[in-house]
């Protein structure tokens, strides 16, 4: 549903796949490629925009994200950068981070899809295959045979 | 006899190695540490008091942040700079320190314990995880295609290996060899990884050193900023740089050089393999006179 405020700043309402409504302005929401699309072929104009990929949680750390970013212009880089860093710490372990970056796929922020990249990959480099799989709980899939083979044409990287 | 001017340049310099922060980011955090030991192994004793206590207050700042750090190289290296601190530092500081190192090691130990209880299995989809390796220096990209199936397939993305070569041979895509751009992913790869090794010291590019180290080195030496800096995939990490320094600006540094390099502000390198003088000339540091 389209409503007006008092600053004629359209309104747009968004809703999680969990039912969650949130109320946010059409420049905020616009800062998502995949909303200002639809926005643009009018299917906002009836009803909330339903997001069927995301969760209320999710959500609503999007929206703090696109708000900040709608609202400062370039002049504030530094400080905007400093916001970031401090976003993507509270989002504090890697799985809200993944889900944080499945839904900036999903939205197509750019932005906060290569801010949530660049802090897990942080989180991998430096790391042994084997620490990785440890902390992000991955299972070793590779047979013995396969894992001689991968570590051999690999070789180069280690000496 | 030190002068005033000599020792604020050396407080500089070691204020440029920006060690300290570099000591909060984990895949920094171990050659941080390094840096940090051999300063305290070969010149700490040569130092003015101010800096003595900057790099002391360094040396328990590493050990407060070993905890937070996941990887066994991060210990190896806070195990080194133990070492090293009871070797120069003298009395009450050594025992601050050692106590300083006891108390992580516990608390290192109490978290990995929490951590191997661990949460449910981490699925990402390829695009995803091609978007996640397109931040990783080449070594990290080659662990993240040994962790499991489905990160060795992303791992091996042919734009991933094509953004890499860019970066270590400073080429643009025209220049890419024939059979470099095909569909397929084996073509690709097999082509780069093989350039990697052997090509490295060969003088068609820029790097010094003769083996894949020079791959992964964390740091540099920028000559848009005319002193050593963290590298961030063989680019300056200095923000305002990036933008204008290429490739060939930027030649790796070993942590003996960085100590070197604090203590008389110059740096020998590019002597052992570099074969034409425009490069020398390009990477030699004025020696400063007054130092």
């Amino acid at each position: 549903m389209s409503i007006t405020t008092e600053n004629n700043e359209k309104m747009i309402t968004l809703m999680s796949s969990d039912g969650e409504e949130f109320v946010v302005e059409e420049a905020v929401a616009a800062q998502s490629q995949t909303i200002k699309h639809l926005i643009e072929d009018g299917c906002s104009t009836e009803g909330s925009i339903p997001l069927p990929n995301v969760t209320g949680r999710v959500l609503s750390e999007v929206i703090q994200y696109c708000k900040k970013h709608s609202s400062s212009d370039d002049k504030e880089e530094k400080e905007l950068e400093a916001w970031d860093a401090e976003f993507v710490k509270a989002a504090d372990d890697h799985v809200a981070l993944t889900d944080l970056m499945m839904a900036a796929n999903f939205l197509d922020i750019k932005g906060l899809l290569d801010l949530v990249a660049q802090t897990l990959a942080n989180m991998i480099t430096g790391k042994s295959p084997e620490e990785v799989r440890r902390m992000w709980n991955i299972k070793n899939d590779f047979t013995p045979e396969e894992a001689e083979k991968v570590r051999k044409e690999n070789q180069w990287a280690f000496e | 006899m030190f002068h005033l001017k000599m020792l604020s340049n050396v407080v500089k310099r070691y204020e440029k190695l920006a060690l300290k922060e570099a000591l909060t980011r984990s895949y920094h955090y171990p050659e941080a540490c390094k840096e940090l030991s051999l300063i305290l192994r070969e010149t700490y004793k040569n130092l003015p008091k101010d800096l003595q206590s900057i790099i002391f207050q360094d040396t328990l700042d590493a050990f407060r942040l070993l905890p937070q750090m996941q990887t066994r190289s991060a210990a190896s290296a806070a195990h080194l700079l133990l070492q090293s601190a009871e070797a120069a530092l003298p009395k009450q500081k050594k025992s601050l320190a050692v106590k300083e190192f006891k108390h992580a090691k516990v608390a290192l130990k109490r978290r990995s314990k929490v951590e191997q209880e661990g949460e449910g299995a981490l699925e990402l989809p390829e695009d995803i995880l091609v978007h996640i390796f397109n931040f990783l220096d080449v070594q990290s990209l080659v662990y993240a295609g040994l962790v499991c199936r489905s990160w060795k397939f992303a791992a091996g993305s042919n734009n991933l290996w094509q953004s890499q070569y860019a970066i270590h041979f400073a080429m643009n895509s025209e220049e890419w060899p024939i059979g470099m751009l095909g569909d397929d992913n084996a073509p690709t790869l097999f082509y780069v990884k093989n350039k990697f090794p052997g090509k490295v010291a060969s003088g068609s590019c820029h790097f010094t050193g003769n083996s894949s180290k020079s791959l992964i080195s964390n740091r540099v030496y920028c000559c848009q900023c005319a002193t050593i800096v963290w590298a961030d995939n063989m680019r300056c990490s200095n923000r305002d740089c990036q933008l204008l320094s290429k490739r060939d600006q930027i030649t790796p540094v070993s942590s003996d050089q960085v100590v070197e390099y604090l203590m008389d502000g110059s740096l020998s390198i590019m002597s052992s393999d570099s074969d034409t003088e425009s490069e020398e000339g390009l990477f030699r540091i004025p020696k400063y006179s007054d130092w």
